[in-house]
């Protein structure tokens, strides 16, 4: 059988393997079935178990050597006694079956059994992992958001304290910043209840800012090849973020 | 947990067919060597 070639490659090995299940079938006859035989029936399918040998092949031997004890039961006993013989060894044969394969499954359920408990504590630590991760987000949310306040009020300030283009165009900016996080704020609380990820806002944050970066060097007069940077970055950042908004809409189920 | 009693009860493994095992030691023990070769060939 070629799954079992593996096991017999080893000539040691096999010397010790044909003593073990020469001995097997002997003690099939020596009339000595109690718990200690019953332990070793056991042992005998957890080595197999140990060194990987499917099951099939344990069926399948067992198949064979029943069959080999059925001619020797044929050739040797008178034909009176041949049917209480036969069943004699088909029952001891079961038996043995019986145990060895249920060594078998109890290590496959304890196996599933491990795998599935793994695989729970995996699930539920990353449940954790993933909650501890949104509230980290949704904090940080706040935190812009008092900071986008607090830019404004520094603006306004400034409107007041002489600077009045500056402050004013400043505060305009700012502003589109806190309209921005009070949209990803609202956004991740939605996407908290279940709701869908809005890919299109994270290209807004880069869109406003660069927005803001752009009003703020128009008055502060800054090299005329940068604005024409932050235009070309808010060009292509807009034409993405319609793209975006654009898909996310038709991928919305509308009610008939 | 199941005891081996039980699983000897199950299959009706009873005391006269041990003896009939037994019995049968003799007629299987001059082949089993051919066996155990066969077993690793079949
Ligand atoms: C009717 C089915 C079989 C029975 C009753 C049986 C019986 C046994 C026994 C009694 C042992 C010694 C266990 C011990 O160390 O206590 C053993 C070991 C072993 N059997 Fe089987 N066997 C069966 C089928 C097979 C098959 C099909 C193979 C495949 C080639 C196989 C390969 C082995 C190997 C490799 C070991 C040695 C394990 C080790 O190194 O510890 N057996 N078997």
């Amino acid at each position: 059988m070629p799954g079992t070639a593996r096991f017999l490659e080893d000539d040691v090995r096999l010397a010790r393997l044909r003593q073990s299940h020469h001995d097997w079938i002997l003690n099939l006859f020596k009339g000595t079935f109690d718990e200690s035989y019953h332990k070793r029936l056991q042992r005998i399918g957890h080595a197999h178990v140990r060194i990987g040998l499917a099951a099939h092949y344990v069926y399948a031997a067992m198949n064979f050597i029943r069959e080999r004890l059925r001619l020797i039961i044929d050739d040797e006993v008178d034909s009176e006694l041949q049917a209480n013989a036969l069943r004699a060894v088909n029952k001891i044969l079961d038996l043995n079956l019986d145990v060895i394969a249920r060594t078998y499954h109890e290590e496959e359920l304890r196996r599933v059994f491990l795998t599935s408990k793994l695989d729970d504590a995996v699930i539920r630590f990353a449940h954790r992992f993933t909650f501890g991760l949104n509230m980290t987000l949704v904090i940080g949310l706040l935190g812009l958001s008092l900071g986008a306040v607090v830019m404004i009020v520094i603006d306004v300030v400034s409107v007041f304290s002489g600077q009045f283009e500056k402050g004013l165009i400043g505060a305009l900016g700012s502003l589109l910043v806190l309209w921005l996080v009070i949209e990803l704020l609202e956004a991740e609380i939605d996407r908290l209840r279940g709701g869908a990820f809005k890919l299109h806002l994270f290209v807004g944050v880069g869109l406003v800012a660069l927005i803001r970066e752009e009003l703020i060097s128009s008055i502060s007069h800054k090299d005329i090849t940068v604005q024409a940077l932050y235009i070309g970055g808010i060009l292509v950042l807009g034409f993405i973020s319609w793209l975006l908004s654009r898909s996310e809409g038709k991928n919305k189920v509308r009610p008939r | 947990m199941i005891t081996f009693r039980d699983i000897k009860d199950h299959y009706r493994f009873s005391e006269p067919e041990v003896e009939t095992l037994r019995h049968l030691l003799p007629r299987v023990e001059p082949p089993v060597g051919q066996i155990t070769d066969d077993f690793y060939i079949f």
